[in-house]
């Protein structure tokens, strides 16, 4: 793999199947999900998830173009549709917002690709008005995004970064456990999340252990 | 848990279907999207509308609200859950009259969200300009400092029916906007919870309480409250649900309020008119005068039982418009 060729371009094709992953390694943790969220919300995450999921991957498989912009934007779309509940809109809003900077780019670079993870934060930041330190997704999402940034400019390869963005989402993850909730429906019952990870937080971390070992099987 | 349906996944779609056979002359639906629907003669031509929504299963609201000197529209959500923003561009579509939107609801997360972006795409796409407002009530979830992160409950009420008339009145948006913010300010909400209610796809109820408990300040999807008690007397709910709301609210000789004894599904109205009885005659001792009295089911949680108490502290312009006509299928003044 040609990991330090910057220039390295990612077609639609690619983009598809990357994504059409991550949506599986999502579904696939429904009965995680649940135990978490059952423990500290209203245990709907994981068939919420599973359900929004599964509306992604049809979506994908249903679009023909070649304009990953587009192709974020509809199953941005797909998501919210069948997964309207906390997660699955604030998921919808990265996704909005992918399709918004990658509209009509036939195209994606490496340098852009390690940009997604912090422009799906800033999406949610700003949508759900959650900050670091809130006992949320961002907790996971914010540190990878730093941690793949950091590594890529600083030369290394799209697999190392993610790899690194990996274990900084885990790392982050594992801090929620401690943390007080802030927003959203467990800030209402903080006692019961002592010891138990975010789920949001386990999402993220899910998708990016998964990328990255997806990553080292193709080296 | 006892309940009529046929498949737990398709509650709400054929509940909807039951109230649009019941009140076809009343309400209508997007044609390309059942769960946004509309009051019949929408769109009303230079009349600012105003859209609702939320998760299914507080019947009458939300979807009750819809109708004339209320709202136009409703987003409809599965039980306990958003609308998709999917759903809330339909509804605003088929409501808009051209002189703007009001998006007016419950404030919890998702719906928020979901009504954020549907304004975004509604303004993009359809050049339609939207205001959001989110009633925010319940006493029990937030400080009155912070009133405005407060779980929105039954007192939506008092925002639907001010913003509703002065929209019915031929007010602009903004001015729409402006006195349903004032009259949310001015809105406190106390609810106790005495028995849980199920979730159609769920196995078990979503709270356990015993029989003869009951919870101070629970939400409306069984969101936590304040404290676990033992089962109060008609006077002592009254008194305790009534100091928290009066207090919050800064009442004093002389205010004048709008009252709601609300139930919350499976309490009877007996019982409802026996704790209104006591609410007004703690509020008469205070000489809070009572403008207009409000005793029924108007925000519920399927079948769970408890009660809430509004009181909505007046000023003379709220307390005019609250004269006006609403009419609905499930509300009538």
């Amino acid at each position: 793999m040609k990991g330090h060729d910057k220039n390295v371009e990612y077609k639609i094709g690619q983009i598809k199947e990357t994504l059409k992953y991550c949506a599986l390694l999502v579904s696939d943790q429904k009965e995680q999900l649940e135990k978490i969220d059952s423990q500290v919300g209203d245990g709907d995450l994981g068939i919420s998830m599973r359900k929004g999921a599964t509306a992604v991957v049809e979506e994908i498989d249903r679009y023909g173009g070649n304009d990953p912009g587009a192709l974020f934007m509809k199953c941005a779309m797909a998501l919210n549709k069948a997964a309207p509940s906390t997660m699955g809109t604030l998921l919808c809003a990265g996704l909005m917002q992918m399709g918004k900077v990658f509209a009509k780019k036939e195209v994606l670079k490496e340098a852009e690709i390690a940009e997604i993870p912090s422009l799906f934060a800033q999406a949610i930041m700003d949508r759900g008005r959650a900050k670091k330190g809130d006992r949320t997704v961002l907790d996971a999402l914010l540190p990878m995004a730093e941690a793949i940034k950091a590594a890529f400019d600083a030369g290394r390869s799209l697999a190392e970064a993610i790899a690194v963005g990996a274990e900084a989402a885990r790392s982050g993850m594992e801090k929620t456990k401690e943390m007080v909730p802030k927003v959203g429906r467990s800030k209402w019952a903080p006692e019961n999340t002592k010891n138990v990870p975010d789920g949001g937080a386990v999402l993220c971390w899910i998708v990016a252990q998964g990328l990255a070992e997806r990553s080292e099987q193709k080296k | 848990m006892k309940k009529i349906m046929n498949v737990p996944d398709q509650f709400v779609d054929q509940s909807l279907r039951g109230i649009l056979k019941a009140h076809s002359s009343l309400l209508k639906t997007s044609s390309e999207d059942g769960r946004a629907l509309a009051r019949a003669d929408a769109p009303v031509k230079g009349k600012v509308a105003i859209v609702t929504g939320g998760g299914y299963g507080h019947l009458p609201l939300f979807l009750g609200y819809v109708g004339k000197g209320l709202c136009d529209g409703c987003a409809v959500g599965n039980v306990f859950t958003s609308p998709s923003c999917e759903t809330v561009v339909n509804a605003t579509k088929l409501v808009s009259g051209g002189k703007g939107v009001l998006y007016l609801i419950g404030n919890y997360m998702g719906d928020q969200m979901n009504f954020e972006m549907a304004a975004d795409i509604v303004r993009a796409e359809e050049d339609i300009e939207t205001i959001l407002i989110r009633a925010a009530d319940d006493v029990a979830s937030a400080p009155r400092e912070k009133w405005e992160e407060r779980r929105g409950i039954a007192g939506i009420l008092f925002a639907y029916k001010i913003a509703g008339a002065m929209a019915e009145r031929g007010h602009s948006l903004q001015e729409v906007e402006k006195t349903t913010r004032k009259a949310c300010e001015r809105i406190a909400t106390f609810g106790v919870a005495f028995s849980s209610c199920q979730l159609p796809e769920a196995a078990a109820p979503i709270f356990e309480i015993g029989d003869d408990d009951m919870e101070l300040g629970m939400g409306i999807h069984g969101e936590k409250g304040v404290k676990r008690c033992k089962m109060m007397n008609a006077q002592e709910l009254a008194r305790y649900m009534v100091d928290r709301v009066t207090e919050d609210l800064c009442l004093t000789k002389g205010s004048r309020v709008a009252v709601l004894v609300n139930g919350l599904g499976s309490t009877s109205q007996e019982e409802q008119y026996i704790l209104y009885g006591e609410v007004a005659d703690i509020l008469k001792a205070q000489e809070i005068d009572i403008a207009k009295a409000f005793v029924g089911e108007y925000v519920t949680s399927m079948e769970m039982s408890g009660v809430s108490v509004t009181l909505f502290h007046l000023d003379d312009e709220l307390e005019e418009l609250l004269k006006d006509c609403m009419y609905t299928p499930f509300i009538k003044l």
